[in-house]
């Protein structure tokens, strides 16, 4: 049975101390993942949901609790294995759009590969920015795209790794109905390969309904909602 | 690695404006480090040393005095004997040595109205030397020799001398026509004249040059409060004929036979040795050295005022030093802060190469290498900069006081900047790896 599962994890805990204090923020979280699965998350603001993904991208170490990717256990890994993981199987879309300035839109697609090890052709990052709709902005830079084309370009930059999981924190957010649709049209696509779990966390009506699974993030655990 | 290369490359073409500041911090850093050090080199190695002779020491015989109620009673006056000048010639790190006889009665020296425009009376110190030891240092067309014995005949005034021959001997009294006694000053008198003593006084620059072959009266037994108590007094004339190292830096130096002419005509200390004796030092640490064994073989440094500046010296040294370590802390934490404030720049672009799959070790990598190179240009820059503006203090100073400030006093030596541009990229390696490491731990990402 745990073969089935792409990501599991079991009671995650994570606290952070600041000046209110140490706050625990994940409390003792359980969530598994299937390939191919499309697993929404939904919670108010602070609720601690870009934390779990943190964690789950091994950006963050938990206080306690198991993380299980492919069946290995993500916080025991070094960071140097961890980092590996990031270049390649394992994809973030960050909810703030997270771009280097200096590197043109082609640049910045390129960049997990380049930790990675892998070589990309031109005609590759061409295709798919055309599918995002960003056709002939390879050579672009970054500060000229619009919040919705750098979202875009940030979406390319994770399924040019061909994760096996898409973390995607909010990547709907602040978008026009066909762009939104657009990404939303990548997420189907990349379900149906049967290759890719996705868990996205959102506020989008039509991606919650697209989805295989929604969970509602309250008091640092998941349930279903009401 | 390819990946690396790669990623430094372009993480290199982005323009300077995020290295601006933390460049422009280090380069500021630099800068006046090597304003401040060319500064402290010049004064140590050229300002310094013209003032105060570093590898110089005069000593004489300890005396003995016992004192009886009025009677005092010296022993040991037999100075300074042959056995004595091996003895020391022997001692490691003396470089040369020659003795020297003072002149035990007072002397007053009138002169300079051609040069000075005023005529200018002045106690002078007079010190008898061996005329092999310095035959290089005088002039040409001069001689430093004692003059014959014999004179060409017997005078009242100089009038009834031939031109060039002075009329020398006691005042009021019948002398004998003889050319002027040659004189020998040191270099560093003539520093010390052109640069403090002759402002006080409000006498114009002298050029060293133009001084030899001047002449000057001189009255031995004579002080500037008066007659001293011997009752007479023997005029005489001087020429300066050179400048030496080895002369007396506080007075003037004399042919040896000269001093012991005027001794006999006062009749004072009938000795055939020396009373001084000059040693020269390889270095400063050897006379330092040699000076703790002095006391020891019955020899005591005579005080021309070295001694003192000397330790005053030593002060200052301990003054710069404090000075330096103040400005390297405040330099060391304004360059760590530059580093921090860099990195606190670049958080979202860490944080981004950590998403895309950087480790720790990768943008630790990538960052020193940018901090090498970053901090060498900057210091390069900023080297080049206090070398800029140190050149331009020291024309400056040359420019608005002509008359106190001459010859260089910045020096620009390449190895000490050297020094200093690796010192501060190898402070600025640990720093930009310390904040980045603060960075990373209290960062989400
Ligand atoms: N590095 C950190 N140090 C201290 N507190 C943190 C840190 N990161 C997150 N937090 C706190 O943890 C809580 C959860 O943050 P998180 O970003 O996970 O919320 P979220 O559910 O993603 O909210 P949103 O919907 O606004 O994105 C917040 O109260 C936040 O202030
Ligand atoms: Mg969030």
């Amino acid at each position: 049975m745990e073969d089935r599962n792409l990501l599991s994890c079991e009671g995650l805990e994570r606290s952070f101390r600041d000046s209110r204090g140490s706050r625990l923020i994940l409390r003792g979280l359980d969530l598994s993942l299937r390939r191919g699965e499309l697993l929404c998350i939904s919670g108010r603001s602070g609720a601690g949901k870009s934390t779990l993904l943190h964690c789950l991208a091994g950006l963050l170490r938990p206080d306690g609790g198991s993380i299980r990717f492919e069946g290995q256990a993500i916080e025991k890994l070094s960071e140097t294995r961890r980092a590996r993981l990031r270049a390649g199987p394992v994809a973030v879309v960050f909810q703030s759009l997270r771009l280097l300035e200096h590197l043109s839109v082609a640049e910045n697609i390129l960049l997990p590969g380049l930790f990675a090890g892998r070589r990309r052709k031109a005609d590759e990052i061409n295709d798919l920015l055309e599918e995002l709709g960003l056709g002939g902005y390879a050579e672009a830079m970054p500060s000229d795209l619009s919040g919705g084309e750098r979202q875009r370009v940030s979406l390319a930059r994770s399924l040019m790794q061909e994760p096996s999981l898409l973390l995607a924190d909010e990547v709907t957010a602040n978008l026009d109905r066909e762009t939104a649709e657009m990404i939303l049209g990548v997420f189907d696509r990349l379900r149906s390969s049967g290759r890719t779990g996705i868990l996205a966390v959102t506020h989008h009506p039509d991606l919650i309904g697209m989805a295989d699974r929604h969970l509602r993030m309250e008091d640092g655990l998941l349930a279903e909602p009401t | 690695m390819r990946g690396f290369l790669i990623l430094l490359k372009m993480d290199l073409r982005r323009s300077g404006g995020i290295f601006l500041s933390a460049g422009l911090g280090i380069l500021l850093t630099a800068a006046l480090l090597s304003f401040l050090l060319g500064f402290y080199r010049g004064v140590e190695k050229k300002v310094l040393p013209s003032f105060i002779p570093l590898d110089r020491l005069e000593l004489k015989k300890v005396e003995h005095h016992f004192k009886l109620g009025p009677l005092s009673l010296g022993l040991g006056g037999e100075g300074i004997q042959e056995k004595d000048l091996e003895e020391l010639r022997k001692m490691h790190g003396v470089r040369e040595i020659y003795p020297g006889l003072k002149l035990a009665v007072p002397a007053v020296a009138t002169g300079g109205m051609g040069l000075l425009g005023a005529s200018f009376s002045t106690e002078l110190a007079v010190q008898g030397l061996d005329p092999d030891l310095v035959r290089d240092d005088v002039e040409e067309a001069y001689l430093f020799e004692s003059r014959p014995e014999a004179g060409e005949r017997s005078c009242r005034g100089d009038g009834d001398c031939d031109s060039g021959l002075f009329c020398a001997g006691p005042l009021y009294g019948e002398g004998i026509c003889r050319p002027p006694i040659p004189v020998l000053i040191s270099p560093r008198l003539m520093a010390l004249f052109n640069s403090g003593i002759r402002r006080a006084y409000h006498l114009p620059r002298i050029n060293p040059e133009a001084l030899i072959g001047l002449k000057a009266e001189v009255d031995f037994g004579a002080s500037t409060l008066g007659v001293s108590g011997r009752g007479k007094i023997l005029r005489d004339y001087l020429q300066l004929v050179g400048f030496s190292e080895r002369a007396t830096p506080l007075g003037v130096s004399i042919p040896l036979e000269e001093v012991r002419r005027v001794h006999r005509f006062f009749g004072e200390g009938m000795q055939r040795g020396y009373d001084t004796v000059v040693l020269l030092f390889d270095s400063l640490r050897s006379m330092t050295r040699a000076s703790a064994r002095i006391p020891s073989m019955g020899f005591e440094a005579v005080d021309d005022g070295s001694a003192r500046l000397m330790s005053a010296l030593s002060s200052a040294r301990i003054l710069l030093l404090l000075l330096a370590s103040v400005v390297l802390f405040i330099s060391a934490l304004g360059l760590f802060q530059a580093f921090v404030g860099l990195l606190e720049r670049r958080r979202e672009e860490i944080a981004t190469l950590r998403a895309v799959g950087a480790s720790r070790k990768k943008i630790l990598a990538l960052i020193l290498v940018e901090t090498a190179l970053l901090s060498f240009l900057s210091a390069l820059g900023g080297v080049f900069l206090g070398l800029v503006s140190g050149r331009g203090m020291e024309a400056l100073g040359h420019k608005l006081f002509p008359a106190l400030i001459h010859g260089a006093f910045y020096l620009a030596d390449p190895a000490t900047f050297a020094v200093l541009i690796l010192a501060i990229m190898l402070f600025a390696m640990p720093a930009s790896a310390l904040s980045l490491w603060i960075f990373l731990r209290r960062s989400m990402v």
